[in-house]
């Protein structure tokens, strides 16, 4: 890893790099799970996540599929999911950040990444990174691959393209470590 | 990975819980102690020309005995008759080494197993393991109207047991046993393929997903040793037969040819020999499917030959 | 062997005969290089490999120094819940592997669930239940951990994939463990370059997943870091990030070290993890040179190295160096060359 990288321009994420652990969240609403028997819909602030889970409850409406809408805020889903039972599944509309605390916590509650669908409503909003150094996760607008100052501990991070789903979070280490004073 | 070897065990202890059932301990005959096993681990006894696959019933990390359990099959030619009518205490028997064919995901927060019959014998090694790491687990298992040939099987350390007579009694329970299990949880199925088929078909319908859905099946020995060939060499103009149960590497080697080889498995790629000639059978894992396509080159570790030769590039 | 290589494994400490060189040709790139093990490799000074745990001079210099980085960081050990029978399978396999390697320092008595190892290298001798935490001083993977020089990561293996749900490692080379946890097999893998356009991180995965408890594998992978620093782990990159660049060509030889991780590769037996062994040993540039074969060797492998993958390997910014200062001793040491000059 070097500082090198920094400053070259990429592509938006999930239509580069084919094989890293980067997320490629659909931009294009995927359909529910048919084979599911509940259904959890997770749905950030913006007008187009509410639309895109609006019409993810009407489908599970019309195909019978029980269903229940969670605020987005993690400690609400991870409320839901345990009291949920086997054959529940979880579907996400957001920003990036909302879909990564939201798949975070499903894989804490019990659910498989298969059980869970996610729609990308806002990809110009902000994303999460994890600073290695002292753990905590700051938002940012910052693309992969750009800099952001941890809100924790100010070390200015590269954001690797490098992402946890279990964490919920892109990889930042400190961008100029190997130019720090001797 | 290669057939591993087969060893000899001595039949140290006989239990016939009912008519139908016998179980066996076996302690090894050589001394070295016997190997722990993965849950649901079984073994093959060789019964005469027969090889047959049993559960091991027994704690996975008790290596001083093996302990199966073995259902007569009515009229049956084969080895459930020769171990019920023709094995002694102190009588030596060959086994291969526990094979894993059926264990517990670990991943799961709670399973659910369901058995009908000698079906249950995995479970068995499953409640003991499950006894030690403290994971949580319901048996539901079903037996036949009233005779239950397996009821001294349950003897064991095995908490959560509900108990079914008839199958229609499971199966009116079934849905509500499902429904009600508790996100995280994966459902295991041992006992006749009908019942597996289903079990696992309401569980679909009850909206489990397939990697949630486990059931046993017994696997069989290993792949084939395959078909002899023949293997001309285009360079030196050697022409080389590959026995049956003989890699193409190890024959190129008798023959006095150096070829590089590492894994012996068809993954590091340093034995790839050039095909000029003949259809392979790849079977190795190095290869991408288009390469393989080409037929244009070969793992002489893993690979043969479908026909009679091969030309290859050496 | 050569009269040459007699001549150096009289002479030569067993940190240079035993030392698992991993370079078998003069240029290196990524393959899946497994091989059955045990099995003794032989060198140009020695060979290696006959056994699974190795311990060796630097014993008790890294556990004090594992112990001080899980006191700055317990996130160097992790197992979730659902690896705690593939821990305790750790723990039995790599202490009998320990006994097999050093049957003259350590004893290992099984009797049902009760354990009692005795390890004289560190004058201990413990009884455990195997299951109950409680007997235990730490935690199974932590306290394994005390007991041998190797970090370890237990992978399960669910849904057709691998996944890294348990780990010890404080001697990470450019990774972290705690960022990694949870991740299958090909996401862990996610920043390595060219391995996935040849296809070998899959093939890799699917060879893990076909192993057996019969037979155990290994494969090496190699860096160079500076100082004998064994934590270079990404969470202390702001402490030894600038190492790189403040090298100089004096340093080389002293500062500059090979790194070999020797990988073992093994089916446990009752958890069905995979578990790999990671064992980091590192030479300074001045002792591969006491190796002629080597420090050649060394030389064309860091000189040719495609720059994608010097830089992952974090060497980018100073192999110039370390080629220029080989070089150089090379040619000191080559009488034809000095003629020549």
């Amino acid at each position: 890893m070097t500082a090198a990288a920094t400053a070259t321009a990429r592509e938006p994420v999930g239509t580069s790099r084919l094989h890293t652990s980067e997320p490629r969240w659909p931009t294009e609403q995927p359909a529910l799970d048919e084979t599911a028997r509940h259904q959890l819909v997770v749905a950030g602030p913006s007008t187009a996540a509410q639309a895109s889970a609006s019409a993810w409850i009407t489908a599970a409406q019309a195909a019978g599929t029980t269903c229940a809408v969670v605020p987005a805020d993690p400690g609400a889903l991870t409320a839901a999911l345990h009291l949920a039972t086997t054959g529940t599944r979880v579907a996400v509309a957001g920003d990036e950040v909302t879909i990564a605390r939201a798949f975070a916590a499903s894989l804490a509650g019990g659910l498989v990444a298969t059980e869970v669908r996610a729609h990308l409503t806002d990809p110009e909003g902000p994303r999460p990174v994890r600073c290695v150094h002292c753990k905590s996760i700051t938002d940012t607008t910052e693309p992969v691959d750009g800099v952001c100052d941890c809100s924790q501990c100010q070390r200015p991070l590269l954001i690797f393209p490098h992402y946890s789903r279990y964490l919920g979070a892109y990889l930042g280490f400190r961008v100029d470590a190997e130019e720090l004073p001797a | 990975m290669s057939a591993p070897a087969t060893r000899m065990v001595a039949v140290a202890g006989i239990e016939e819980p009912t008519d139908e059932v016998r179980t066996l301990r076996l302690v090894s005959a050589t001394g070295e102690p016997l190997s722990p096993f993965a849950p649901g681990s079984n073994i093959e006894v060789h019964c005469g020309e027969r090889r047959n696959a049993y559960s091991l019933i027994g704690d996975p990390r008790d290596t001083s005995h093996y302990a199966i359990s073995v259902l007569r099959v009515a009229g049956g030619a084969g080895g459930s008759r020769f171990l019920h009518d023709d094995v002694r205490r102190g009588d030596l028997l060959t086994i291969s080494p526990p094979k894993s064919a059926f264990a517990p995901p670990a991943a799961a927060r709670h399973h659910l197993l369901i058995a009908a019959g000698i079906g249950v014998t995995p479970f068995l090694s499953y409640a003991r393991a499950f006894a030690r790491t403290g994971a949580s687990y319901e048996l539901h298992y079903v037996h036949r109207a009233r005779q239950d040939p397996h009821a001294g099987l349950l003897g064991l350390p095995m908490q959560a047991v509900r108990r079914y007579v008839g199958r229609e009694s499971l199966a009116a329970s079934l849905p509500e046993v499902l429904d009600g299990a508790r996100m995280g949880t994966h459902l295991s199925v041992c006992g006749p393929p009908a019942m597996i088929d289903e079990t696992l078909t309401l569980a679909r319908d009850r909206g489990w997903p397939a990697h949630r859905l486990h059931s046993e099946r017994f696997v069989g020995v290993d792949a084939p040793p395959g078909e002899p060939f023949t293997a001309r060499l285009a360079r030196s103009g050697q022409t080389i037969d590959v026995p049956t149960g003989v890699s193409l590497l190890d024959a190129v080697l008798s023959a006095g040819i150096d070829l590089p080889h590492l894994c012996r498995q068809g993954v590091c790629g340093e034995c790839k020999v050039g095909v000029l000639g003949g259809t392979p059978l790849h079977h190795d894992l190095h290869l991408s499917a288009s390469q393989r396509a080409a037929g244009d080159a070969v793992m002489a570790c893993v690979s043969r030959c479908d026909g009679d030769g091969l030309e290859l590039d050496l | 062997m050569t009269p040459t290589t007699e001549r150096l494994s009289g002479t030569l400490p067993a940190r240079i005969t035993r030392y698992p060189f991993p370079f078998p040709r003069d240029a290196y790139r990524y393959t899946a290089n497994v091989q059955p093990a045990p099995n003794f490799e032989a060198t140009a000074a020695g060979g290696w490999g006959d056994v699974v745990v190795e311990v060796d001079e630097h014993y008790l210099a890294e556990l004090e120094e594992r112990e001080r980085i899980l006191e700055a960081d317990p996130d160097r050990s992790i197992t979730l819940p659902h690896m705690k029978a593939a821990a305790w399978d750790a723990v039995l396999y790599s202490l009998q592997a320990f006994a097999d390697a050093r049957p003259d320092v350590a004893r290992l008595t099984i009797d049902g669930d009760r354990v009692r190892w005795e390890n004289d290298l560190l004058e201990l001798a413990i009884e455990f239940v195997v299951g109950d935490e409680s007997t235990l001083p730490l935690d199974p993977l932590t306290w394994l951990g005390t007991q041998i020089q190797e970090d370890v990561c237990l992978l399960d293996q669910r849904d057709g994939h691998l996944w890294l749900d348990a780990g010890l490692v404080t001697f990470a080379a450019d990774w972290s463990l705690v960022f990694d946890i949870g991740m299958s097999f090909l996401e862990f893998h996610g920043p390595v370059p060219r391995v996935h356009e040849a296809g070998i991180m899959p093939a890799a995965e699917q060879f893990l997943m076909r192993l057996t408890p019969e037979q155990a594998y290994r494969r090496t992978n190699w860096t160079l870091t500076i100082d004998r620093r064994m934590d270079v782990s990404t969470e202390q990159y702001d402490v030894w990030g600038k190492d790189r660049r403040l090298l100089t060509l004096e340093e080389v030889g002293e500062r500059v070290h090979l790194r070999c991780e020797v990988q073992h590769l093994v089916r446990l037996p009752v958890s069905g993890a995979v578990m790999f062994y990671i064992r980091s040993s590192m030479l300074p540039m001045n002792e591969v040179l006491l190796v002629p074969e080597w420090a050649q060797r060394a030389r064309a492998v860091i000189a040719e190295l495609p720059e994608d993958m010097a830089d992952y390997k974090g060497i980018a910014r100073y192999r110039h160096l370390v080629v220029q200062w080989l070089d150089e001793q090379l040619d000191d040491a080559d009488p034809a060359a000095a003629a020549a000059a």
